[in-house]
């Protein structure tokens, strides 16, 4: 925190942009020279055509539109079960042992290992996409609750008992608001993993979306489209990322510290 | 009002006990302001959270105008060392935080946390979220948030040990005229000396763990108290004094 303030705004994007560019250079340099060939990396070049060729005659956008659909059904059903479970299970033990171990048993396989069996119950469609999302997100969505719920401070529940808050009013008016910002931390960070696992899922067994782009184009060998695909993935995660940043500005505003 | 009856208190951490308080005894008055100097970790914080029943006692007696006490209540406020605010609610919803657990209309709410506001000169900053706010009207909101719930008793835990020195003379001279504006009974703890004397009418000394009461003190010296107080030489006795017997 301390240091991410120390950075003027300015710089922040200037070193951001120089990052990217140094990237690009090194790209140019690798493709113009001929040290690599173009059949393994590409020149920038062919890059921005195989993208435009994408979007106007393969219809790109539509496969775009599907992967952000998938990603964001899966987000609302892991955040609408796990963030309440979290909740729940953080502010009463009761019945927490019993989900805590089942939940840290799934979260140490790799959701890539349901695909298989996924496919064998659900098939290829949506609900199989969606129960790998599910089963990649809820787990440490779930854990990520439990963790921000267990850390609101003590001498706030102390404070609201004194005040004359009800046990239920302390979870509702301190433990549930107080742990809002890292619940949202949580969730920025759990997006950016379904993005991981949407892909993993399309490239495995899928009839659109930028996963099934990507493993058709290596099949014709148009290694152009690949990296295309790989840099709007990132674009949009770029893009994800800074609208929950910027959500968290707006909803948050009483994190920020304003002075001393 | 506040009688405390040959109170204990134990911790135990695996086999080990430890005692930390030991047949502590005392009364307070309506209307007193009292305080209890203890060095660190004396046990101090315990003896507040027991008055204020967040934690439990082992043995003996609190009684509150002769009613035991069971659990936290609205009944006696707490003012904590790390002012704990909400950070999430700015100025004004904070002080309004224990009456919006009640159903108190919205204009009495109103009513009550602008007379707070007014009186902890914090009018302009009622907007302002607390992590805008310096250490002193951190402390200022939560008194005001406290003294807004009306509690018969109002415990204060080293309140001050946190700001610079001062702001820690310009929140004791606030205090003293709050209390002699309002008259409410507090218990204050603190480890400093004069601060104690400064503001109350009797003070406790407090021996080392196992807690119990050393000496008691009472401090008479005539009200409205001014800063200048602390430069006579009736308060330089009797902080020596009670240093003395302190060490």
């Amino acid at each position: 925190m301390q240091i991410q303030k120390q950075i003027k705004k300015s710089n922040y994007l200037l070193k951001g942009l120089i990052g990217f560019l140094s990237f690009l250079l090194l790209w140019v340099l690798l493709t113009s020279t001929g040290l690599v060939k173009p059949f393994f990396l590409p020149s920038p070049l062919s890059v921005i055509e195989a993208t435009i060729k994408l979007f106007t005659e393969f219809n790109l956008f539509s496969d775009i539109l599907v992967s952000v659909y998938r990603i964001l059904t899966g987000f609302i059903l892991v955040v609408l079960i796990a963030v309440p479970l979290g909740i729940l299970i953080g502010v009463n033990n009761k019945f927490g042992e019993y989900l805590e171990h089942i939940a840290i048993f799934f979260r140490y396989i790799p959701p890539a290992a349901f695909i298989p069996l996924s496919i064998l119950w659900f098939g290829v469609g949506e609900i199989e996409k969606l129960f790998i999302l599910f089963i990649s997100g809820a787990p440490w969505m779930f854990f990520l609750t439990l963790d921000s719920v267990r850390n609101t401070k003590k001498e706030l529940i102390e404070a609201g008992y004194t005040l004359g808050a009800s046990e239920r009013q302390i979870y509702f008016k301190i433990i549930f608001p107080g742990s809002l910002p890292s619940i949202w931390d949580a969730m920025r960070l759990m997006i950016s993993t379904l993005w991981t696992f949407v892909i993993v899922a399309e490239l495995i067994a899928a009839n659109s979306g930028l996963g099934h782009v990507i493993i058709q184009s290596q099949r014709f060998l148009q290694t152009a489209n690949v990296i295309a695909v790989i840099i709007i993935i990132g674009i949009l995660g770029l893009i994800t990322d800074y609208l929950f940043k910027v959500g968290y500005k707006k909803f948050f505003p009483w994190t920020e510290r304003v002075r001393g | 009002m506040l009688k405390i009856n040959k109170l204990s208190k134990n911790f135990q951490n695996g086999e080990k006990i430890t005692e930390v308080i030991k047949d502590i005894s005392f009364n307070i008055k309506r209307g007193n302001f009292v305080s209890f100097v203890g060095q660190s970790g004396c046990g101090k914080t315990t003896l507040l959270k027991i008055i204020s029943g967040l934690i439990d006692k082992d043995q003996g007696e609190i009684l509150v105008n002769d009613k035991k006490i069971f659990r936290a209540s609205k009944d006696i406020g707490m003012i904590f060392q790390d002012f704990s605010l909400f950070p999430w609610l700015n100025v004004r919803e904070n002080i309004a935080f224990g009456l919006r657990l009640k159903n108190i209309s919205q204009e009495k709410i109103n009513k009550i946390v602008n007379h707070y506001l007014e009186i902890t000169g914090l009018k302009d900053f009622a907007d302002a979220f607390p992590n805008s706010l310096s250490g002193g009207m951190k402390q200022r909101v939560a008194i005001a948030r406290t003294l807004a719930n009306d509690p018969q008793l109002i415990l204060m835990d080293e309140p001050f040990g946190s700001l610079d020195n001062f702001t820690r003379s310009s929140m004791q001279e606030f205090l003293t005229n709050l209390w002699e504006k309002e008259h409410k009974t507090i218990i204050f703890v603190t480890h400093d000396i004069e601060e104690a004397i400064f503001l109350s009418n009797k003070v406790y000394l407090l021996s080392k763990r196992p807690t119990s009461i050393k000496k008691e003190f009472d401090v008479n010296f005539k009200r409205p108290r001014k800063h200048s107080l602390k430069k006579t030489k009736e308060f330089f006795d009797l902080r020596n004094k009670l240093t003395e017997e302190f060490l």
